[in-house]
């Protein structure tokens, strides 16, 4: 692209000489960026300080290999929670990646754009109702509904999870429906638009020649989706795979209704288990001394291994895609002709596809429904405008403490998110070391575990710093859980932003600094409009990073010094000791009706975009 | 192939419009089972609850081994689930005739709707028959802090509020006043020192009265200037937060242990009652302590229709 040829070169305006401005900016820009290096090392310092005591006392082996987890009487062995977490994961990803994958397929190639209904009679309304039905964009909806999926907050996942999955599975029988099975499922669903989306990012990347000159071939349609093109983008659809593992290892609050909950070795499909993360949430409010140290080195677990997962992504050779492709081709080209009409395999293939596909949009209408029929006749005046009162929720309160905690935590997240991606996209060659490892630590922030962000609040900003359960320690967490998504799409957005722009603006005389304020953000600002609303939705949705550091009282001051609800940790308090259940269902509606609207006004943004281009 | 997707479509709006019809407020109920089933499952809460370790600490078998006891190098039966709420242990014991659990009498009463208590020994859950002893599933709910005479002003108001008459009158709703404090209750006078906050952390089982008494504590003065936080965040982060001065008073629904009363003062303000609890409609009305300690040990099934 025309971008290589002049990208990177700092303009020469003003002789050798570099403004002290434009150094301090760079120097600005750089310390941005470093930020997620060193909250990782941070987080990884931290809960590696808040272990030791427990590794002293019951010894590093003893913890990781022992089989009996007894914190009453002094026994931590996490060993059978390490094997649960890990067999949960592969039934996740075997079923979240397979049906996420080839949902991806049949978007990415089968799914129409549009319903070609035909009417001939002579109803004028019906005849309307097929136009409007018509006009429909099958994509974009499906898109939209991935993206709902995503949205959706891990605590509704697991009502829903507990009262539809684990009374299917059980058949009516007491025993049973909970275990590996259904956390797995359960799982699956949460890690599908991850797998599904990033996926199909990975085959509309592939070039379209590799999928035309398929078919140029003589190849089916199929044929040439199965065995050209999804090879192609064999790299993208691992990273994807590996991003659903990272998740479903670190998932807590939905597990934790669909699993039984006994640190015990699985002995079927469903005897009751505990993984990692739900020892940590299940037992940290109870816990004191050497116990408190050994759940943080349980968090300290769960992050080396979420850490093995991110860095196994990095291994993922990003050259290979091409290479992989032309192989095919090449091969195809060389090898003696073989001329089927019909290959059975792809086809069957792309069936399969389509009932992916058709599995997601009916567990997402599942979902939906549940939600709405439980929820829907509990959103009573009182609860929706009610006064506040330290003892009945209602949403005043939540509302407005969960709108500070997305004000303080923007205020901060932004200016640093946005700088951090300047530096990535305008000041750093394209493929130098500190790029890479930059870039290394972001994916690694994004993959850490919300419980884990959570304990290093605990530690960090609720007791190191004295902060006690607040706001302002709740917004300072959650700077960290949001910052790689901020960075990310910012950097997507500034990336395409066309360099016959910044050419422009250069040859104008306008020094860098100035035409990135002047020239590349404004350009850019639909995308970080988007970036800024990624993160809100990643805000209202988080629990298990809020519980620890920000508190779950029903009452809020308006003073970030102290302690308050956000909309989904409420929906935990109220869901938590059972007094107030008609209040937790009329909020995951309410959480529903968020999320939708927030990806209603990124659909919209982008399209403004996409029609001005 | 579009056909198909067309017919997705107007079955899946369908569904819509048809469940749409039965909106109604909570979970939609489970299906059908036998009244009369036997309990052959159980529902506990995680170690470390205040909950749980009351009823490990009284339930016995004939022989008089506590749960506890059993525990101790052995494990609970594999029938049993662990949950981490009270909600969770009662939608669990709702979904099926065939399970127990147990729950705070307070969180219990709540939610009559969906489970029902049964006898313990042959003495049904009630506040005489807890204070009298005779039903044995009860524990404490404790305040604690450093020291009652370097507690600010507004926290001693708020302590003097729950042992007068209005306070206890509160206590006494879903829980069980301590008759010594009960008997003892006068007049209660408004707060009038200047400190503005109070924060308070810990159990979240003694939580919900609380935030009732703190509701109560505001209302009773009014055209107050200061702001009570609760936060539920466990009996042990209660007593760690006191401990460390991160609050001013800590809750815990468990005695201190000797170690903790070394730097922490206890005050008990109510006494709870742990409810057996079933799904609402079984036929089952009394367990022992045996039953209940052979279920959760072995996972001996308890056969409903042959207590006595």
């Amino acid at each position: 692209m025309e971008k290589t040829l002049s990208e990177n070169k700092t303009p020469n305006t003003h002789g050798t000489k570099v403004k002290p401005s434009e150094l301090f900016a760079k120097i600005l820009f750089i310390v941005c960026a470093c930020i997620s290096i060193v909250a990782v090392f941070g987080i990884i310092g931290y809960i590696l300080y808040g272990s030791i005591p427990a590794f002293r006392e019951i010894g590093f082996f003893n913890f990781l290999f022992g089989t009996v987890w007894q914190p009453t009487y002094d026994q931590f062995g996490i060993l059978p929670m390490l094997v649960n977490s890990l067999i949960v994961t592969l039934g996740a990803i075997i079923i979240g990646g397979t049906v996420g994958v080839f949902t991806a397929i049949f978007l990415a190639f089968w799914c129409p754009d549009k319903f070609h209904l035909k009417y001939k009679g002579k109803n004028k309304f019906l005849k309307k109702c097929v136009d409007l039905i018509n006009k429909i964009n099958l994509r974009t909806i499906f898109d939209q509904i991935i993206k709902v999926l995503a949205g959706i907050p891990s605590i509704v996942y697991g009502l829903f999870g507990l009262e539809i999955l684990v009374s299917a599975f059980s058949g009516g029988s007491p025993i049973g429906g909970k275990g590996i099975m259904t956390c797995s499922i359960m799982l699956a669903i949460m890690i599908l638009p991850t797998v599904t989306s990033l996926s199909k990012n990975a085959l509309d990347a592939v070039p379209a020649q590799y999928y035309e000159g398929a078919l140029a071939l003589g190849n089916t349609k199929a044929q040439a989706v199965f065995r050209v093109v999804v090879p192609a983008a064999r790299s993208g659809i691992i990273s994807a795979l590996i991003l659903g593992v990272g998740r479903a290892v670190g998932e807590a609050m939905a597990v934790i209704w669909v699993s039984g909950n006994r640190a015990l070795f699985p002995t079927g499909l469903f005897s009751f288990i505990r993984t990692l993360t739900t020892n940590i949430v299940m037992e940290m409010g109870y816990a004191t001394n050497i116990h408190r140290s050994a759940l943080i080195a349980t968090g300290l677990v769960l992050l080396v291994l979420v850490l093995i997962i991110t860095l196994s992504m990095n291994l993922v050779p990003k050259e290979f895609k091409g290479k992989r492709g032309n192989k095919v081709l090449h091969g195809d080209a060389s090898a003696k002709p073989v001329f089927r009409k019909k290959g059975a395999l792809p086809m069957v293939g792309a069936i399969f596809g389509m009932v992916c596909a058709g599995i997601v949009g009916a567990m997402l209408l599942l979902i939906i429904l549940y939600i709405l029929i439980s929820g829907v006749g509990c959103l009573t005046a009182d609860f929706l405008f009610g006064e506040a009162s330290i003892n009945e929720p209602t949403l005043g309160p939540a509302l407005l403490a969960t709108l500070e905690l997305i004000g303080i935590t923007l205020v901060i997240a932004l200016p640093v998110g946005i700088c951090a991606a300047i530096y990535l996209n305008e000041y750093a060659k394209k493929g130098s070391k500190i790029v890479k490892v930059i870039r290394t630590f972001i994916d690694t922030l994004s993959g850490v575990p919300s419980i884990v962000f959570g304990l290093f609040g605990n530690i960090l900003f609720v007791t190191a710093l004295g902060l006690r359960a607040s706001v302002w320690a709740g917004a300072f967490t959650m700077v960290l859980v949001v910052l790689p998504t901020i960075i990310r799409s910012t950097e997507e957005a500034l990336f395409a932003v066309p360099m016959p722009l910044r050419e422009a603006s250069y040859g104008l005389g306008a020094s860098k600094v100035r035409t990135i304020f002047k020239i590349v953000l404004p350009s850019a600002f639909p995308g970080i409009a988007t970036a800024s609303i990624l993160a809100i939705g990643r805000i209202i949705g988080e629990s298990a990073a809020l519980i620890f550091t920000m508190g779950t009282a029903f009452n809020f001051s308006g003073n970030p010094g102290s302690a308050g609800s956000s909309l989904a940790v409420l929906l935990y308090s109220c869901a938590n000791e059972g007094f107030h259940m008609d209040q937790a269902y009329a909020l995951a509606v309410i959480l529903l009706a968020l999320t939708l609207v927030l990806n209603l006004i990124v659909y919209f943004i982008q399209r403004s975009v996409k029609k001005k281009r | 192939m579009n056909k198909k997707i067309l017919a997705i479509g107007v079955a899946a709006a369908l569904s819509v419009t048809a469940v749409g019809m039965m909106a109604g407020c909570g979970p939609t109920g489970s299906g059908e089972a036998e009244t009369a089933m036997d309990i052959v499952a159980a529902v506990a809460r995680e170690a470390g609850s205040g909950t749980r370790g009351a009823f490990d600490e009284l339930v016995a078998n004939a022989e008089g081994n506590t749960i506890d006891d059993a525990l101790e190098g052995g494990a609970l039966a594999s029938v049993v689930s662990e949950e981490s709420s009270t909600a969770a242990v009662i939608t669990n014991v709702a979904r099926s005739y065939g399970i127990l659990g147990y729950a705070s009498l307070g969180s219990y009463l709540e939610n009559t709707d969906t489970v029902q208590a049964v006898n313990v020994n042959g003495v049904e859950a009630t506040r005489e028959n807890i204070l009298s002893g005779d039903y044995e599933l009860s524990r404490p709910f404790m305040l604690c802090y450093q020291n009652y005479d370097e507690l600010s002003d507004l926290a001693k108001n708020l302590i003097s509020f729950i042992e007068s008459t209005e306070g206890q009158a509160i206590v006494g709703e879903d829980y069980i006043n301590l008759p010594e404090v009960e008997d003892a209750a006068g007049e209660y006078t408004p707060y009038t020192g200047s400190e503005t906050t109070l924060t308070i952390t810990g159990s979240t089982s003694v939580e919900p009265l609380m935030q009732d008494l703190v509701a109560a504590f505001e209302a009773a003065n009014p055209g107050n200037n200061f702001t009570v936080t609760i936060t539920g965040s466990g009996s042990g982060a209660g007593i760690a937060d006191a401990q460390e001065g991160r609050n001013d008073i800590g809750m815990s629904s468990r005695a201190l242990t000797d170690e903790e009363k070394e730097t922490l003062t206890e005050h008990q303000i109510a006494t709870d009652g742990i409810a057996v609890i079933v799904k609402l409609g079984s036929e089952l009305t009394n367990v022992t302590f045996d039953q209940l300690y052979n279920l959760y040990i072995n996972g001996t099934p308890i056969v409903v229709g042959e207590e006595d």
